[in-house]
């Protein structure tokens, strides 16, 4: 009866989401043939130092992302008090801004100080990108684990220091895990950043990029963005085991 | 002591958005809108500024029909179908746009406006679907059962009760799916063809190669007002249903 | 004879492969306060939809006011429902509420207005204080009267309320009840009421339908119900009940506690012996079955003394007024008529 009112919608994402998905997939072993060698040019150690490369980025930004959300973090949901509202506000506010603009804005200030170009650029371009995306889970954690545990804590003898880590940390640790992944996944195939910030340094991103609009090799692309696609669903699967739902 | 790290991380988030936005006030020594004046006589870009407004209107549109049907279809039903509608949210951007490309090619689709906007809708689609999904109330059926016995049928209840409680709802999915839209990149420069061109893709051409120009600065000032003022929007709307 | 208001005549619903209702049966009179009694999961909730129009059954037919409406959708049934989440409408304020079954109706604004003031008194809601406010702004049970008002708007030939007190503290849910009582007799008209708690039931009830797992097991006025349970889950379900497993034998049947006097044997070889708590007198000789027993337990419960004794190994709950002095430990003789106790089949 009224669940059909749900077909259009289901119907279109079948065939204008899940189907290219299908189509990329056969790409990828060489469609209109059928093949492993694309795959195999992706093992190839010019691809490796790419993905290495890939590596090292995206988790230097995660870590980096961590260090500097995890305080602010902290310091929004447990010691604003009246202000909590506010200074939420004031860090969502750059989430609404596309993220071509907030890379654009980083450009504008490294510049003038001569730092286009480098790796550091490409570094801070990527932080300030995703730093928001690393906020938003780690305070929606940390407001759940509340004052009134923190304070039962205390009094039950706790250093401040024994109490942050042996339940403020624990109780985030979900909001961790998904600032992790909403973070270092997409940070993987990033191109924006380093095509405008670093000029030449090479992701799994860019590399995309080039085999798609530069070459039009399609079935090396769909092997890469596959193997990529591997990977997500990989790290997507490992935090629905651990915590039940993706949660947004 | 944290304080001040928080001090400066907010720093971090805000010193670039300020300096772009003040650059683009200043030439040379002095304080000017002459490149906001530019921008108004640059074909390319006012041409691109309606193209992103269309291709952001009418996504807007068609995934808000679309995702807000199929979630009010799902209330409170069987959970296993709604991560249909979530894949698309956590998937890598990059690898939608790649497969869409492939899938135009395949079928020999020209590339431009509309497989621009096919891939769009697909997008907010799932978003729209989520937001409203959240946002309506686990009372609705119930509400309705009310309006059914109290001697509406089932049109006058959907058009007295459901649409109008749908409605903030419904508000909120659209401004995201227009923000989302109208700020898209990654699918947008994948998806298009020859001669047609969003804001995004104006600016990625220019900056790609690591250019910054004051027109560039004007033109990002704008839309980034453009964003805040569908950000404050959004406040209003989420704040309103209390 | 009068027409009945609601009639159910062999109505079965199931779902996928659940059996929500079995083969039920029942006759509502008008203007009669009759509740619908049993644990959750029991059916009574489908019940209630059945009649209301919200589920069509697999079998049987369904009458209102004489007229077979088996088939016919709930917005032609004009009856009125009070939800147990209330239902209220979040977008319309209190008289948009109450008016809303009126508009649909295409009610004229001047009646639409007199009806609205009329069913806010009703429930006692001052029109003026409360028409223009939003629902989010009552308590509990203003919104338990807004949609009773609601519903009454309509002039239903039966009010339906699924479990509305269920939400509501001890005090406001005592002070609901009477008030709820107080309507009925105002405004005349048939009230089904659904409920699992039966203190609601016995105390507001002209008639209560008990019903388990989907079938009815008695149907009957309160003291019916709990003077003469027809089914052991009927009398296990209302009020206390002791139970004591015996067989027959020589005319009488022969317990764990001894020697039962029964006045009347339904024939089963293994039976149960159900005894009301306060049909157990302490101190009493003059009964038909006597027996000793000590005292284990004894509770002060207001005005009363809930007595837990043992005869040999078995124990049986006592209710006796606070005037008797037992204390734990105290050997004590009891006993009941024969005529108190209810025989089932074991």
């Amino acid at each position: 009866m009224r669940h059909f009112l749900a077909l259009p919608a289901i119907i279109y994402l079948l065939v204008l989401f899940y189907l290219p998905f299908l189509i990329t997939l056969l790409y990828s072993f060489g469609f209109p043939g059928f093949t492993l060698k694309h795959y195999f040019e992706i093992l190839d150690p010019l691809y490796l130092k790419v993905f290495i490369n890939s590596l090292i980025l995206a988790s230097i930004t995660t870590v980096l992302c961590f260090i500097l959300a995890y305080p602010l973090s902290y310091y929004i949901a447990l010691k604003a008090g009246k202000w909590k509202n506010f200074l939420l506000l004031l860090v969502i506010l750059p989430f609404w801004i596309s993220f071509l603009l907030r890379t654009y804005a980083i450009m504008t200030l490294l510049t003038p100080l001569g730092l286009m170009f480098t790796f550091p650029a490409v570094v801070i371009g990527m932080v300030y990108d995703y730093l928001p995306f690393m906020i938003l889970p780690l305070y929606a954690s940390l407001e759940r684990v509340g004052r009134s545990q923190i304070e039962a804590s205390y009094v039950l003898g706790a250093k401040p220091s024994q109490t942050f880590l042996k339940i403020t940390l624990p109780l985030s640790k979900s909001g961790i895990f998904a600032g992790v992944l909403l973070v270092f996944i997409p940070a993987l195939g990033e191109f924006v950043v380093p095509t405008m910030l670093g000029g030449t340094y090479a992701t799994i991103g860019t590399i995309t990029w080039d085999l798609f609009l530069r070459y039009h090799n399609w079935w090396k692309g769909s092997a890469l963005s596959v193997v990529y696609m591997a990977l997500v669903l990989l790290a997507i699967t490992v935090y629905i085991k651990r915590s039940g739902r993706i949660e947004l | 002591m944290i304080r001040f790290l928080v001090l400066l991380i907010f720093m971090f988030l805000y010193i670039p958005i300020v300096y772009v936005v003040a650059s683009s006030f200043i030439d040379g020594g002095e304080i000017t809108t002459k490149w906001f004046v530019k921008l108004f006589e640059d074909r390319d870009i006012v041409r691109s500024f309606y193209n992103s407004l269309s291709i952001a209107l009418l996504s807007t549109l068609f995934s808000v029909i679309l995702g807000s049907f199929a979630a009010y279809a799902f209330l409170k039903t069987n959970k296993r179908f709604e991560s249909l509608f979530y894949t698309p949210i956590v998937i890598p951007e990059i690898t939608e746009a790649l497969s869409l490309l492939l899938f135009y090619r395949l079928l020999s689709f020209p590339l431009g406006f509309y497989s621009v906007l096919l891939g769009h809708i697909a997008f907010n689609i799932a978003f729209v679907f989520v937001i409203v999904n959240a946002r309506l109330s686990s009372q609705l059926r119930s509400i309705e059962d009310a309006s059914l016995t109290l001697g509406a049928d089932e049109v006058q209840t959907f058009l007295r009760v459901t649409v109008p409680i749908a409605m903030p709802g419904i508000i909120a999915a659209s401004l995201i799916a227009f923000t989302l839209s109208w700020d898209n990149f990654i699918k947008t420069v994948f998806t298009t063809g020859p001669g047609f061109q969003t804001l995004p893709l104006l600016i990625w051409s220019q900056a790609a190669r690591g250019v910054v120009s004051p027109s560039l600065n004007a033109l990002t000032t704008l839309m980034l007002f453009v964003s805040l003022f569908l950000a404050y929007l959004y406040a209003k709307i989420s704040t309103k249903r209390e | 004879m009068e027409g009945f208001a609601v009639e159910l005549d062999g109505v079965s619903k199931s779902y996928s492969n659940f059996e929500a209702v079995r083969d039920i049966k029942l006759k509502i009179r008008r203007g009669e306060f009759f509740s619908i009694l049993g644990p959750s999961g029991s059916g009574k909730t489908t019940i209630l939809r059945l009649i209301a129009g919200l589920l069509y059954p697999d079998k049987g037919s369904i009458r209102l006011m004489g007229k077979d409406v088996t088939f016919v959708p709930a917005y032609k049934r004009n009856v009125g429902m009070v939800f147990q989440d209330l239902a209220l409408f979040p977008h319309l304020n209190v008289f948009e509420n109450v008016a809303y079954g009126l508009k649909v109706r295409k009610t004229p604004e001047e009646e639409i207005k007199r009806k609205v003031k009329e069913c806010l008194e009703i429930v006692n809601l001052d029109p003026e204080k409360f028409g223009k406010r939003k629902i989010n702004q009552l308590s509990g049970g203003q919104q338990q009267r807004v949609a009773i008002a609601r519903a009454l708007a309509i002039e239903p030939s039966v009010l339906l309320l699924d479990e509305p007190l269920g939400s509501l503290d001890l005090k406001l849910r005592q002070h609901m009840m009477s008030e709820l009582k107080r309507i009925q007799k105002t405004v005349k008209t048939t009230f089904v009421y659904v409920t699992h708690d039966q203190s609601e039931a016995l105390i507001m009830s002209d008639r209560i339908a008990v019903i388990n797992q989907g079938s009815l097991e008695q149907i009957g006025t309160p003291a019916e119900i709990y003077e003469n349970p027809a089914t052991k889950f009927v009398a296990e379900f209302i009020g206390e009940m002791n139970f004591i497993p015996a067989e027959v034998y020589n005319g009488g049947l022969i317990s764990e506690i001894g020697y039962i006097k029964v006045s009347n044997l339904n024939g089963a070889k293994r039976v149960l012996v159900a005894i009301r708590p306060e049909k157990i007198k302490i101190g009493c000789r003059n009964l038909d079955n006597v027996y000793n027993a000590v005292v284990e337990e004894v509770a002060y419960v207001g005005g009363f003394l809930s007595v837990k004794a043992r005869i040999n190994d078995f124990c049986l709950k006592c209710l006796t007024s606070s005037d008797l002095r037992v204390e734990e430990n105290q050997k004590v003789e009891l006993g009941w008529r024969a005529d108190d106790a209810i025989i089932f089949e074991a």
